[in-house]
């Protein structure tokens, strides 16, 4: 049963600490964006909606090669001891990296919606630009907050391409579900790999519909 | 005592200018900034509270500086005191009433008397989605004064409402003012609001101060020769037989004047008017 | 009130009170006000300006018109009626519009309908000037 379960629990794992790394840097980092004024300016938000274009396994294949103990990234961590291929904290590190425009954008979109006047309105108020922004801003832009997280979620469970370039498929180390029907599959196996794919269905399923009916009463109550 | 003496380059309807502006606005008073839209009266504003930084010059409020180009001050907005009510009213939708007075307020026991105050004890839980347009007006005024600014920022408040809640609010406005005491610049390109609150006035166009003196000085119609001139304003328009019958209040008295439809066309409840006679027709006796 | 662009042909000053001699459309004009010909920048021999009168201080007449005292006088013909219980509203057209309120029964009395040729009379001392914006 554990082994059965592991690809799930591994999933949602990754999932997890990959959405919450992203919260914590991409929500500032979208809302730079949205504030800022700058040259090159497209170019930073070309480089971030990059991977929501590029072919998985190109994204995978060049991650690899930075990590990997001859990689620009790879070979200065290997000096401490720390090796991010086939780990689980490659798996992460790839998983953020892929994840990121699902996350920025909506927020970054959200940020951009949002009157200047309301952040004006709390600094003449003699309030800062910290309490501003977590007293007004980000209260005021929870659907897109929300469609954030949900997406960075539900794209890292979902992802392949990438998690099989540079995790491979080690047993609770980096055999995620999408790996692991994979390998089901290929094995004949398939009433594992419909169990797999059933959780799957089921879960995404469900948290999109929880998403929209969250988003719809909020934004009915949001002018 | 303000004290601004700023340069800004800005956009008018007759392209880029480099408006200057010179104005010394006393403590406690109640002036206007009038003139058509684009003349730089939100920008005037904006410059004071901090929200847009002039090319050059320097503002000063009671002695202390808030902007000076040549010694590199420029203190930040959340440090300037100023109320500033905006013409979207910017209520924070994710606050109910009373949140985002409390918000904003510097003595949170005083945030039921200014509840209290706009009328608002009622809705003081509703969200700002919740409420009409002369609600969120009161709350926005309501809000700015709570953080008990040094000066208070009226950008067009009432323009967005009809004239009925717009002439209740202007009398409100008058009496907060009245009561509190606290210097207080208006926005408008509404000549009777003007007339109604401010006891100075501050004509602009294209980011040109073009007249200053008290609204009688400013406004009153010197196209028409004449030594009988009053300013009044309209009470009621009522059609009689092939004209009309317009109640005036001159001053403390209520006067009734016939008009033509020509006149009366354009006029409506509350608007002011410039009544005048030739010397000839009033006949007078000795009370 | 009537609002006509009218020539300053001469004006003469007796302490606060002016009396402007002005042309309208062809009529000779007189104006009697009370003012400061030196608060008036437009009040100069040549210059346009407006003359205003109310519309219920202008007398209508027909036929030979003996001696009158009244200077003012536009030879014009009624172009629209409007007439109510009391008064009627008569638009008038002397080479450019005005509009003269009389009682209906006056109306009557003169057998008014548009067409008719009528002398609107103006009193010097309801007439006031205006600049001409």
């Amino acid at each position: 049963m554990q082994e059965l379960l592991s690809p799930l629990i591994l999933t949602f794992e990754l999932a997890a600490v990959t959405t919450i790394i992203l919260a914590v840097t991409a929500i500032p980092f979208a809302y730079w964006l949205a504030s800022a004024n700058f040259r090159g300016k497209s170019i930073v938000e070309s480089i971030t909606g990059l991977p929501i274009v590029l072919p998985p396994s190109v994204l995978g294949f060049y991650l690899l090669v930075f990590m990997g103990p001859h990689g620009a990234l790879g070979s200065i961590l290997a000096q401490f001891n720390i090796r991010l291929v086939f780990t689980f904290e490659g798996l992460v590190l790839g998983s953020v990296i892929y994840s990121l425009p699902f996350m920025v954008q909506p927020v970054q979109a959200g940020f951009e919606a949002l009157p200047v006047s309301l952040k004006e309105a709390s600094y003449t108020l003699g309030k800062s630009k910290f309490q501003t922004f977590f007293r007004v801003v980000l209260p005021n832009i929870k659907p897109s907050l929300i469609t954030g997280i949900v997406l960075s979620f539900a794209h890292t469970v979902g992802e392949f391409g990438v998690v099989l370039m540079i995790g491979g498929s080690i047993p609770d180390q980096t055999r995620v579900a999408s790996i692991a029907i994979y390998d089901q599959v290929e094995a004949l196996n398939y009433s594992t790999a419909h169990f797999y794919s059933a959780v799957l269905f089921v879960l995404a399923f469900t948290v999109l519909v929880t998403v929209n009916m969250v988003n719809r009463k909020i934004s009915g109550k949001i002018i | 005592m303000i004290e601004i003496d700023v340069v800004k380059r800005i956009k008018t309807a007759s392209g880029e200018v480099d408006m200057h502006v010179k104005v010394d606005i006393e403590k406690g008073g109640f002036c206007s900034l009038f003139g058509k839209s684009g003349a730089g009266k939100t920008t005037i504003m904006r410059l004071l509270a901090g929200l847009t930084e002039p090319d050059d010059g320097v503002i000063r409020i009671d002695g202390k500086t808030w902007y000076d180009k040549k010694n590199k001050i420029n203190v930040p907005v959340n440090k300037r005191k100023c109320g500033f009510v905006f013409q979207d009213y910017a209520l924070f939708p994710n606050m109910t009433v009373r949140r985002n007075i409390e918000y904003a307020s510097v003595n949170k026991s005083n945030v039921d008397m200014l509840i209290d105050m706009v009328g608002m004890h009622e809705l003081k839980d509703r969200k700002p989605a919740n409420l009409s347009g002369g609600q969120r007006q009161r709350v926005a005024l309501a809000r700015a004064l709570a953080a008990e600014p040094a000066i208070l920022l009226l950008d067009e408040p009432f323009a967005a409402l009809d004239a009925d809640m717009r002439d209740t609010l202007q009398n409100e406005l008058k009496i907060i003012h009245n009561k509190l005491g606290v210097t207080t610049i208006l926005v408008s390109h509404d000549k009777g609001e003007v007339f109604k609150l401010a006891n100075k006035v501050y004509a602009m166009d294209d980011g040109v101060i073009t007249k200053i003196g008290t609204p009688e000085e400013v406004f009153t119609d010197s196209t028409i020769s004449g030594k009988f001139k009053f300013t009044g304003r309209v009470l009621k328009v009522e059609r009689a037989d092939c004209l009309y019958v317009l109640t005036l209040s001159i001053g403390t008295e209520v006067g009734h004047v016939v008009a033509t439809h020509s006149e009366a066309r354009d006029i409506s409840i509350g608007d002011r008017v410039l009544v005048y006679t030739k010397a000839f027709n009033p006949s007078v006796k000795k009370i | 009130m009537n609002q006509l662009e009218a020539k300053v042909l001469h004006y003469r000053t007796s302490g606060q009170i002016i009396l402007c001699e002005l042309e309208s459309f062809g009529a000779q004009v007189t104006a009697v006000i009370l003012d400061s010909p030196g608060e008036l920048e437009y009040l100069k021999e040549g210059n346009a300006l407006n003359i205003l009168f109310k519309e219920t201080e202008v007398i209508i007449a027909t036929g030979e018109i003996g001696q009158l005292s009244l200077n003012n006088r536009f030879r014009a013909k009624i172009t629209a009626m409007e007439k109510g219980d009391i008064f009627t509203s008569l638009a008038i057209d002397f080479g450019t519009g005005m509009t003269s309120v009389i009682t209906t029964k006056s109306a009557e009395r003169l057998g008014l309908a548009v067409g008719t040729e009528v002398t609107a009379l103006v009193k010097a001392n309801e007439i006031a000037i205006g600049r001409r914006d």
